[in-house]
C-alpha cells in the first residue's frame, strides 16, 4: 500500500514537474509568438520580393505584417492609426518629414539600437551609404531608421534629337539649355514636339528644388532663400520655357506622370529625371542604342558658387508605437540586406547599399549605373526645415505651379510674395 | 386651263396645313426632346467609352491627345488587373459591404419615412430636418471624430466600421427619397385597406410598398451607389489590404514616382463599374415596370 501511495506519488510530482517545464515552455512558446511587427511601405514596388520569407525563416518567433500605403497620405494615416493603436512598427517616409515627425513625437529615436546592428551586423552596416543615415536623422543627428532607398534628379535629354539639331552636350549651363530646349521645339518636318517636359501641379516641388540648389540657392534654417538673384534666375528658367514654348501649353495641368510620358513617348527632347524613371525608359529605347543620355543638372551661366546635386530618400522609419526595438532592428537589417535592396534598385529606386552598385546583376540590368555613379557619389540630401517642413513644402508647391502657368508674370515679385509666405510658413 | 394648272402646281408645292403641322411637331421634338437626348447620351457614353478604349491602348498611347480609337487594341491592362494579388477579395469586401449598406438602410428607412409620412406626430418636420444632418457635414470633416469613435469600440479595420458608416450615410438620404414617394400613396387607398382589416404592417406591406416601389428602387440604386463608390472613409479607417473596397485598390494603383498605366486604371475602372453598370440596367426596367403597371392600375 504504502509502495502504491509512494508510486502515485511520484507519478502526480512528475506529471506535476512535466506540467510546469511544458506549461513554462508552452508559455515561453506563446510569449516568443507574441513578437509581431507591423510595416507599413510606401509603394508595392518596395516590398522585397520574397515578402519575409527569408525573415520569418530566420527568426520564425517573429510575426512581420505589412502594407502598402501611400507615402502621399502615410503621415495622415499615420498619425489617425496612432490614435487608434493600429500603427505600424516600421513606416515609409519622405526624408523631408522626419524632423518633424520626431518633434510631435511620432517616430522613436533607435540610435541604440542602430549602433547594436553596427555591432551585430558589421557587415551590412558597412555597406550603407552615409545618405543612408543622413535621410533618416534629424538635425541633432538621432536615428529614426535607415534610408535605403534615395534619388536624384538629372537632366536627361534625346541626343539624336540634339544631333540632328547640331547642338552639342553635355549642355551643363541653364542659357544652354533653354537655347537647346527651342531649338528641339521646332520639328523640321512639322508636326508637335518640345523641346522641355514640365509639371506644373500636383506633385512636390522635389523636382524644381534640387535645380534652385544646382544653381546655386541657399536653404537658411529649412527656408529656400527665393528672394534673390539665384531665386528670380530659377523662376525665370521655367517661365522662359513655358513663354518660348518649349515646353507644352498644357504643362499647368499636367501631373508627374503625364510630364514623363512626353518624353519616354518621344514628345519631348529633355526633362530633369529621377533614375528609377531610367527602367521605364530604357525599355522604350535601350540606353546601349546612345539615343538618350544624361547629366547633373545645370548650373547658372558664369556661377560662382559650387554645384551642388542634392537626393531625396525613403526611410524606414520606427514609431513610436514600436514596443519591439529588437525586432524592429533585425526587420531593418533584413531590408538593408544587398539580395533584397538590390531587387528593389533593379526595378525601381535606387539603393544606398553601395554593395549593389558593384553587383553584377544590378550592373547588368542597368547599363547607365556605372555613368550615374559619378554623380551620385555625393548627393546631398535636400534640406528641409526642422518643423514646418510640410507647410514650406506646400508654398513651394504652389510658386511652382505659380512660375510655370504665369510664364508673364514678373519674376522679382513672384519671388519677393514666396519668400514671403515661407517666412511666415516658417513662423518667421 | 393654264389657270387650272397652275393652281394644280401649286396646290402640290404648297403643303397640306396638316403636314406643315406634323413637320413643325417633328422639328420642335428634335430640339426639345431630340438634340437634348443625343447630347445627355454623348455626355454618359463618351467618358465611358474613352476609358473602355484607353484601357485597350498601350500606356504611352493614352497621353498622346491625338489618338481616340488604339492603334493595335490589348486586352493585355485587364489581364494585368484581374492578376492582381487581392483583386477577387477587393470585389468580395466592395459587393459585401454594398450589400449591407443596402438592404439595412432600406429596412430602416421605410419603417422612418412611413412613420414620417403617415403620423402626425410632434417636431416631425424639424426631425426630418435633423436627418439630414449627416449628408450636410462634408465627409472630411467627420474622419478624425469617426476614427476616436471607432477605435473605442475597437472597430477600426473591420468590416463593421464599414457597415456602421456608409449605413449612416445612407439612411438619410433614402429615408427623404422615399418619405415622398410614400406621402404621395393617396390616403384613401390605406383607409379602404384599414376597413378591410389590414393592420399597419400589413397596410404598409401589401398597400404602400407596392405603390411606392418605384421610389424603393430608386433609394436602393442611390444606396448601391454610395456603398460601391464610397471612398474617405474606407481610406481613413481601414489600412489592411484585405480590407479595402474596389475604390480604394483604384487609388492605390496611381503612383506619382512612376509612369502612370493608365490603360490599368481604366481596365480597373471599366471592371468595376461594369457590375454596377449591369445593377443599374436591371432596376430601371423594375422601376419603368413598376410605373407603368401603377399608372394601368
Amino acid at each position: 500500500m504504502s509502495f502504491s501511495i509512494k508510486s502515485t506519488q511520484r507519478v502526480v510530482g512528475a506529471a506535476l514537474v512535466s506540467a510546469m517545464v511544458f506549461g513554462a515552455v508552452s508559455f515561453e512558446a506563446a510569449l516568443a509568438a507574441d513578437r509581431n511587427l507591423k510595416v507599413w511601405f510606401g509603394r508595392e514596388n518596395f516590398i522585397p520580393d520574397d515578402r519575409f520569407a527569408t525573415f520569418n525563416a530566420e527568426y520564425p518567433d517573429i510575426n512581420v505584417e505589412f502594407e502598402v500605403i501611400r507615402l502621399e497620405d502615410v503621415i495622415t494615416q499615420l498619425i489617425l492609426a496612432l490614435r487608434s493603436g493600429t500603427a505600424p512598427d516600421i513606416v515609409q517616409i519622405h526624408t523631408r518629414d522626419v524632423a518633424q515627425l520626431a518633434q510631435g513625437g511620432v517616430v522613436k529615436n533607435v540610435s541604440h539600437m542602430i549602433e547594436e546592428m553596427k555591432q551585430r551586423f558589421p557587415v551590412t552596416y558597412e555597406q550603407l551609404a552615409p545618405l543612408a543615415w543622413e535621410g533618416a536623422s534629424d538635425f541633432d543627428g538621432n536615428l529614426y531608421g535607415i534610408a535605403l532607398y534615395a534619388q536624384s534628379i538629372y537632366l536627361t535629354y534625346r541626343t539624336d534629337w540634339l544631333d540632328e539639331a547640331g547642338i552639342e552636350y553635355p549642355l551643363e549651363t541653364t542659357d544652354r539649355v533653354l537655347e537647346a530646349a527651342k531649338a528641339l521645339t521646332t520639328l523640321p518636318e512639322g508636326g508637335e514636339r518640345f523641346g522641355f517636359s514640365l509639371l506644373g501641379c500636383c506633385n512636390s516641388p522635389t523636382w524644381e528644388m534640387p535645380l534652385f540648389l544646382a544653381m546655386g540657392g541657399e536653404v537658411i534654417n529649412g527656408v529656400p532663400q527665393v528672394d534673390t538673384e539665384i531665386g528670380i534666375a530659377w523662376i525665370e528658367f521655367y517661365q522662359e520655357l513655358m513663354r518660348s514654348q518649349a515646353a507644352h501649353p498644357d504643362t499647368p495641368s499636367w501631373d508627374s506622370g503625364q510630364m514623363r510620358a512626353a518624353f519616354i513617348g518621344e514628345r519631348a527632347g529633355m526633362m530633369n529625371m529621377g533614375e528609377h524613371i531610367y527602367v521605364e525608359l530604357h525599355k522604350q529605347v535601350p540606353y546601349e542604342e546612345g539615343r538618350w543620355t544624361f547629366e547633373r543638372l545645370p548650373t547658372r551661366p558664369g556661377q560662382t558658387e559650387p554645384h551642388v546635386q542634392s537626393g531625396f530618400a525613403f526611410p524606414f522609419i520606427v514609431t513610436t508605437a514600436n514596443e519591439d526595438e529588437e525586432a524592429a532592428m533585425l526587420a531593418l537589417e533584413y531590408l538593408s540586406r544587398p539580395a533584397f535592396a538590390k531587387q528593389v534598385a533593379i526595378r525601381y529606386q535606387p539603393t544606398t547599399n553601395t554593395a549593389v552598385s558593384e553587383d553584377a546583376e544590378y550592373l547588368a540590368a542597368k547599363p547607365w549605373a556605372t555613368d550615374i555613379s559619378p554623380l551620385s557619389s555625393n548627393l546631398i540630401s535636400l534640406p528641409t526645415h526642422p518643423t514646418k517642413a510640410i507647410q514650406i513644402y506646400d508654398v513651394l508647391q504652389e510658386l511652382r505651379d505659380l512660375m510655370v502657368s504665369s510664364p508673364n508674370s514678373d519674376a522679382a515679385e513672384m519671388a519677393a510674395n514666396a519668400q514671403e509666405a515661407l517666412n511666415a510658413a516658417a513662423g518667421l | 386651263m393654264n389657270r387650272q394648272m397652275t393652281r394644280t402646281e401649286e396646290s402640290t408645292l404648297r403643303p397640306e396645313p396638316g403636314i406643315l403641322q406634323d413637320w413643325l411637331g417633328r422639328y420642335r421634338r428634335f430640339f426639345l426632346i431630340g438634340l437634348p437626348l443625343a447630347f445627355l447620351i454623348i455626355w454618359t457614353m463618351v467618358p465611358i467609352l474613352w476609358a473602355f478604349l484607353a484601357s485597350l491602348k498601350n500606356p504611352l498611347e493614352i497621353y498622346e491627345s491625338s489618338t481616340f480609337f488604339p492603334r493595335s487594341p490589348s486586352l493585355a491592362a485587364y489581364q494585368t488587373v484581374l492578376a492582381i494579388d487581392g483583386f477577387g477579395k477587393w470585389i468580395f469586401n466592395s459587393v459585401l459591404v454594398t450589400a449591407v449598406a443596402t438592404i439595412v438602410p432600406l429596412i430602416l428607412s421605410i419603417l422612418a419615412a412611413y412613420g414620417f409620412a403617415r403620423y402626425l406626430f410632434a417636431f416631425r418636420h424639424v426631425l426630418l430636418l435633423l436627418y439630414l444632418i449627416p449628408r450636410i457635414i462634408p465627409r472630411v470633416s467627420l474622419i478624425v471624430p469617426l476614427n476616436d469613435l471607432m477605435t473605442d469600440l475597437g472597430l477600426i479595420n473591420t468590416y463593421w466600421v464599414l457597415y456602421l458608416t456608409y449605413i449612416a450615410s445612407a439612411v438619410p438620404l433614402s429615408t427623404w427619397i422615399l418619405v415622398g414617394f410614400f406621402r404621395a400613396v393617396p390616403r384613401e387607398i390605406e383607409e379602404s385597406a384599414t376597413i378591410d382589416g389590414a393592420n399597419m404592417w400589413n397596410r404598409l406591406r401589401h398597400v404602400i410598398l407596392p405603390i411606392a416601389w418605384p421610389g424603393v428602387v430608386t433609394a436602393a440604386v442611390l444606396c448601391i451607389r454610395e456603398g460601391w463608390n464610397e471612398f474617405a472613409f474606407v481610406l481613413a479607417l481601414v489600412t489592411e489590404t484585405g480590407m479595402r473596397t474596389l475604390p480604394y485598390a483604384l487609388y492605390m494603383l496611381k503612383d506619382s514616382m512612376g509612369v502612370q498605366n493608365y490603360a490599368v486604371y481604366n481596365a480597373f475602372t471599366i471592371l468595376t463599374v461594369l457590375p454596377l453598370l449591369i445593377v443599374y440596367l436591371l432596376l430601371e426596367r423594375r422601376v419603368v415596370e413598376s410605373i407603368v403597371s401603377g399608372a394601368v392600375k
